[in-house]
């Protein structure tokens, strides 16, 4: 594996987790201070080893589909993911949509399980538990989902869950010297970045599985990684441009 | 079967936030690569064409998007 190839699984990995990470512990810091630790810990720990066993049971196995099938559908579902967060991305630079408030977030949670508290200590612990699992096999449902799309070689499955690990690692550590979401975390920023490596990949992918060729190679994803930069600054330029078209008198 | 909707629901949400740029983009996946190897054109040029598309449902639904928010 070369040093771009690695840094093209890994580097998507890390800041997609890093952003899917920062918001469950937002949650499970929400349960944790308000109900408390045990629950908020359980929950976690139980969500995160149902999505290691996931990718662990995925991840050899998809390594065994013919390359132009896999190259096809994962392709195809990477663009459709990666517009996905680039459309919300470009919508918030754009001020159409809020940013991702942690500190919001995090006061709702706790208001919720708070009311949740007055029903006794066996059923919010209980409740506790539940919504730190949720909160934690939700982001990491899409984490899972890069780390095997990314990983198609045992190689790139080592570089995409390393870079997962460092994030998980980097938010856990965090989390637990502060005790207060991570509301600094540019996630915006970080979600444009993977939005557009992931739209790259993905539209690289899907065009060689159903037949086409791409002229440099491999090289020609660092173009359209480019690309899609552009055309994402276009598409918060063009929201910008709409939406003062339609507040004018 | 509530549990098993609610999981179907959120693999789906993965994948579409808006139904009208998420099937234009599936139907360029499907058709574009067919329509552009049928063309007599250079790889260069139908890579570029593949691109484009996709750069296109972007920028359009990213701007309805807006329009339709801001009313």
């Amino acid at each position: 594996m070369t040093a771009s190839q690695f840094a093209l699984t890994a580097v998507p990995a890390f800041a997609a987790s890093l952003v899917e990470f920062v918001e469950a512990l937002t949650i499970v810091l929400a349960v944790g201070v308000t109900i408390g630790w045990r629950p908020a810990l359980r929950g976690a720990a139980g969500a995160t080893l149902l999505l290691a066993a996931v990718v662990g049971a995925f991840g050899p196995a998809l390594a065994r589909i013919p390359q132009a099938a896999f190259e096809t559908v994962v392709g195809s579902l990477l663009v459709l993911f990666g517009l996905r967060w680039l459309r919300k991305a470009a919508l918030r630079s754009a001020g159409v949509i809020p940013l991702h408030d942690e500190a919001k977030a995090f006061a709702a949670a706790s208001q919720s399980l708070g009311a949740e508290r007055s029903a006794g200590d066996r059923a919010a612990e209980w409740s506790g538990t539940v919504t730190s699992f949720n909160a934690v096999a939700l982001e990491g449902t899409e984490v899972a989902f890069i780390v095997l799309a990314l990983g198609r070689s045992g190689s790139s499955l080592a570089a995409a869950c390393l870079g997962a690990g460092i994030a998980l690692v980097a938010v856990v550590a965090l989390g637990a010297a502060i005790h207060r979401p991570l509301a600094k975390v540019p996630e915006n920023a970080l979600k444009i970045v993977v939005g557009v490596m992931l739209s790259a990949l993905g539209t690289f992918w899907a065009a060689e599985g159903l037949g086409m060729a791409w002229p440099g190679g491999d090289a020609a994803v660092l173009l359209l990684i480019a690309a899609y930069a552009c055309a994402t600054a276009l598409a918060v330029a063009g929201a910008r441009a709409a939406g003062r078209g339609a507040t004018a008198p | 079967m509530k549990a098993v909707r609610s999981v179907a629901g959120e693999i789906l949400a993965l994948f579409v936030d808006d139904w009208p740029p998420t099937l234009v983009t599936i139907a360029w996946l499907g058709a574009g690569p067919y329509l552009l190897r049928a063309a007599p054109l250079a790889d260069a040029v139908r890579a570029l064409l593949f691109f484009c598309g996709f750069a296109a449902i972007l920028i359009g639904s990213v701007a309805a998007s807006a329009r339709r928010r801001r009313g």
